[in-house]
Order: C-alpha cells, then structure tokens, then sequence
C-alpha cells in the first residue's frame, strides 16, 4: 500500500470532521461536518483508486442518506443540544468499541499482502490468460468490471438476498405508516380524466356556462 | 510552476466561455420567450440588446449585499457559493469533441450524477440559513423534487449505459457511430428531458419558485452576488443536462447520420459545432416549454416522478437488458480506441478523423 503526505492530510481530514460531528453544539453544523467526512471519505477512496466505489459512496451517502438527516434535523428545529461535559457513563463502553476496532484493524494489517489488489481475492477469471493481461485489467482502473464479475458471477445470490432484505425493510416501513383514509377524498385520477369522454365533458363545461 | 500556470489557463479556457454562455443563454431566454408572448424584449443596451446580460451582471455586481439578521451568516455565504461552485465541477467530464475535454474519467457519468446528487445542498443550505418560512418551504420542494426525480433519471441512464457497456463519456458517444440512442431508446429519451426539466426545478416544475405561493423560493433573502450566484448556477445546471442529453442520446460531437461514407458534406463542420448545435436545439425546449406550459401542483409532480416515470423506466431498463441478452447485441468495450497514440494522431492530423472513425465503426 502507498504511503504518502496526501493520504495522511486526507485522513486527518476526515479524523478530524467525524471528531466535530460529535463535539459541536449545533445539531445542523454536526449534519454538515458527517457529510464532509462522508466527501472526505470519498476522496480516499478515489485516492486508493477504486474509483467507482467513490462515486457510489457519493451518491449514496452524501446525495441520498445526509439529505434525509439533513431534512429530519432542519424540521425538528433543535438547533443546539444541552452540552453534558462530565456525563461519562458511555465511556467505557466507547473504549470497547474502539479497542475491538483497533484488534481489527491489527489483525487486518497482519494480513494484508503488499498489494491491495491481491487481498481482494480476485477470482481466476482474471488471471487464467496471461499476467500481463490481468495486470492491465486490473490497473486500468476499470473496478466497475470487476466489482461486476465479482457481485454478479461469484456472489450472486448472496446480492440477491441482500436486495430481498432491503426490498423487505421498504415494504414494512411502508405497511408501518400507511394509514388508510375511510373519507372519500378529493384525489385526482389522471387516468379518468385522460379517458373521459368528449361529449360529457363538454356537457360539464355547459353546464358550468 | 509552469505546470500550475497551465493547469489555471486550461481551467480559464473551460469556465470563461462557459460563463459567456450562460450569460448569452439567459439573454436568449428572455428573448425567446418576448417573441412567443409578441414582445420585442431586451432591445436598448447594445446592438439588439446584446449587452444586456454584461449591464445585468454589473448591476448586480454593484447592489448591496444584504444580510439579514436572524440568518446564520456562514451558511448563507456558502449556499450560493456550493451551487455555483457545483455547476462548474460537472463541467470537467465533458466531452465537447473528439478528445477535448478536461479528463477523460472512466466513471464519468456516475461523476455527474454525483456532482448533480450534491447539487441539492447548495439550495437546502441557503434556505435553511435564511431562517425564512419561504426560503425553508421553497429549499424543502426543491430538495424533495431533486431527490425523487434522481431516481428515474438514473435509471434511465442505465438503460443507456447497458447498451454501451461503459460509464465513459466519451465512449458512450463514440458507440452512437452507427445510430444515435434517440432512435432506439426514443420513450426513454423523452422522459429523460422531462425528469431533466424537474430536476433543474424549471418550468412547468419550477415549483420551489412558485412566485404566486412562494414569493421567489429558496433565494428570497438573497440579494447581488449571492443571487447572482444561485442565477448563474441554475442556468449552468440547465447548460449541462442538455449536453448530457446530447452525449447520451443525440451522439455527442458525431454528424447526423454518422456513416463515414456517405457524409463527406457533414464532416466539414467540426465536430464542437455540432455538440453546440445539439446543445442549443434541448435550450430552445427548456425555454419554449417555459413560456408554453402552466406551473403542475406539488402532488402531480410527485405522482408522475414516482408512479409514471420510475415504473416506466423500470420497465424499459428491463425491455432494454432483455433484447440486449436475448441477441447478443452488447457492443465490446471500446476503451482501448481512445489511446493516448489515437488523440496525439488525431490532434497531429486533422483529415485523419475520418479514417479513426471508419475504424471505429468497424470494430462496432
């Protein structure tokens, strides 16, 4: 894995926006530090190269999920939350957290081979003809064919059960607000006025003369 | 140093003519729609009025910027910053003409999608900080319409991008060689300038704006530069959906009819001329479709977003994989046709265009 100057500022960068989104009294200013991590984040992984998880981070996170914080926190109006500076109970805990992530992280870094590119387990495909072949399918940057290959040839019905799962989420968030009016409402059929006759509706508008 | 001097120049040469057709796009606008209500429109500043958007960018240069006092000052200052900063972004991705533009990314349309997807806090920002009923109700509509129109729209693009088999600009129009998308994708281009249109919050969507309800929207409190800002950001966001649309369905920079054989007389023009030729005929649309059509009602723009546009763009997608599958159409990634070798010889000699493009259409 490269090291460089760019890496350690980029990271920093987004140390230093999740640490603000915890510490700053303004619930609006903390939505914005968690999307600047979010782009920060983004940038990383550009940096490391898997550029279409970037844009995908980008688009889901930043331009999906942060709005819809976004728009929960601006609607509630709580703009500053009461600052509890010796309330310590959670500490430990947070401790645990971090302590289970660092063995993680440890354990991950044992592991790793020099290059990031062969700790994703790439599947033989790619590697079957020549090396020099799969080094440029590889280095041409184009992770959108593999992530491909590997979601929808290798894993396959693993991604179609986390698809079930998400389809399932909706459809209960769907079933747990859906209130059904028993008033007749004043709702507008497009489709009954598209196939509306021509001759009642110039009845109508007679009548209204 | 020399490096910085030319990375600035070649910015300059992307943003200063894209801001002197922004400029010229809200003077064709007004002109535009003074000739379809029978008016004469900006006629007195210039030579046909033609000065008239370097008279409005003054005025509102030298206004007074205006803060209110109950608004949160930091994000009010960033809100029209972050849209206008936003419009320029998308612009690096764009191919004008064979080889020209400012980075040739491999995922260049996700790129725009994302820059458009962040394009909603710029608005959402300015109207929350304006701590105004208005601003706030206007940002809300805007956001909520940018975020459910978002969905058709990116699924209209796949259906797009399933066919070339690439997320690169430029590689989706050099596949348009044989036959643009229009002709085979044309339902699907249609309902792609529709969501277009609501996702630029223009007429007949332009309900964050709803003069009659809403005063003037997310941009109420905003005065000179700031409004300024917000102004030039919309009109450049409607400046790059058309060319988007161009590069997706109308063929990019190609000729009509791109058969190298046949059209001797097309190829005289460049080929920037006829990616502004196409880009100018979907503005004349944003523009005739403002001064035709009445404003919809909030729940019918959501109705036709969610329940007409998503499910028929399901389905097409759908259509389109199947067909695809089912005759093994799927063109072959054409990625090593734009080698660094090809743009240099391209570059070095013009007549060999013709020649690249025959192979190009060869290999398709």
């Amino acid at each position: 894995m490269t090291f460089s100057y760019a890496i350690i500022v980029l990271y920093s960068l987004l140390l230093s926006c999740a640490l603000f989104v915890v510490l700053t009294m303004n619930t609006v200013y903390a939505v914005f530090f968690l999307i600047f991590a979010f782009f920060t984040a983004s940038a990383v992984l550009l940096y490391l190269g898997f550029e279409f998880l970037a844009m995908v981070f980008l688009i889901v996170y930043v331009g999906a999920i942060a709005v819809l914080f976004l728009f929960v926190v601006m609607m509630l109006n709580v703009r500053y939350i009461p600052w509890l500076k010796k309330d310590l109970r959670f500490a430990p805990l947070g401790f645990l957290i971090l302590a289970f992530f660092l063995l993680l992280f440890l354990f991950a870094i044992l592991h790793i081979e020099s290059d990031i590119y062969w700790s994703l387990n790439i599947p033989s495909s790619f590697l079957s003809t020549n090396l020099e072949s799969a080094h440029s399918q590889i280095s041409s940057a184009e992770n959108t064919e593999m992530l491909g290959t590997l979601l929808f040839t290798h894993y396959g019905y693993p991604f179609l059960v986390a698809g079930y799962a998400l389809f399932i989420a909706m459809v209960g968030a769907i079933v747990l607000t859906l209130r059904h009016i028993p008033l007749p409402s004043k709702k507008q059929d497009a489709y009954v006025q598209v196939t509306r006759l021509l001759s009642t509706v110039r009845l109508l508008a007679k009548d209204k003369a | 140093m020399l490096i910085i001097i030319e990375q600035i120049i070649k910015i300059l040469s992307l943003i200063v003519p894209l801001l002197g057709a922004v400029a010229y796009f809200t003077l064709a606008e007004r002109k535009i729609m003074a000739s379809i209500q029978q008016r004469r429109g900006p006629n007195v500043v210039g030579f046909f009025g033609l000065l008239q958007p370097l008279a409005d960018g003054l005025k509102l240069l030298i206004k007074e910027t205006v803060l209110p006092s109950s608004a949160n000052t930091i994000l009010f200052i960033i809100g029209p910053i972050v849209t206008f900063q936003l419009s320029l972004m998308s612009w690096i991705v764009i191919p004008f003409d064979f080889g020209s533009m400012f980075i040739d990314m491999n995922v260049g349309v996700l790129y725009l999608l994302g820059i458009s997807s962040l394009g909603v806090y710029g608005i959402i920002t300015a109207g929350w900080a304006s701590n105004s009923k208005y601003a706030f109700l206007g940002a809300l509509r805007s956001a909520g319409q940018m975020v459910s129109y978002e969905v058709s729209l990116g699924l209209i693009i796949l259906s797009v991008l399933i066919i070339t088999n690439s997320l690169c600009l430029s590689e989706i129009v050099i596949s348009q060689a044989g036959c643009w998308f229009i002709i085979p994708l044309f339902p699907t281009f249609i309902m792609f300038l529709i969501s277009a249109l609501a996702e630029t919050n223009r007429a007949p969507f332009d309900l964050p704006e709803a003069e009659g309800e809403l005063v003037a929207g997310y941009n109420v409190e905003y005065s000179a530069m700031g409004f300024a800002l917000f102004f030039l950001g919309e009109y450049g966001n409607m400046l790059l959906i058309s060319t988007f649309t161009t590069i997706l369905f109308l063929g990019g920079w190609l000729w009509p009819l791109a058969n190298p054989f046949t059209s001797l007389f097309f190829q005289l023009v460049p080929g920037y001329l006829w990616t502004g030729l196409k880009v100018s005929v979907l503005a004349f649309f944003f523009v005739a479709t403002r001064a035709v059509l009445p404003r919809f009602r909030y729940d019918q723009l959501m109705y036709i977003g969610w329940k007409v546009f998503l499910p028929m763009s399901l389905g097409f997608l759908l259509l389109v994989s199947g067909f695809i599958f089912s005759y093994q159409l799927q063109l072959n990634n054409c990625h090593h046709l734009l080698t660094v070798e090809q743009i240099e010889i391209f570059l070095a000699d013009h007549t060999s265009y013709k020649d690249l493009v025959d192979s190009i259409v060869r290999k398709i």
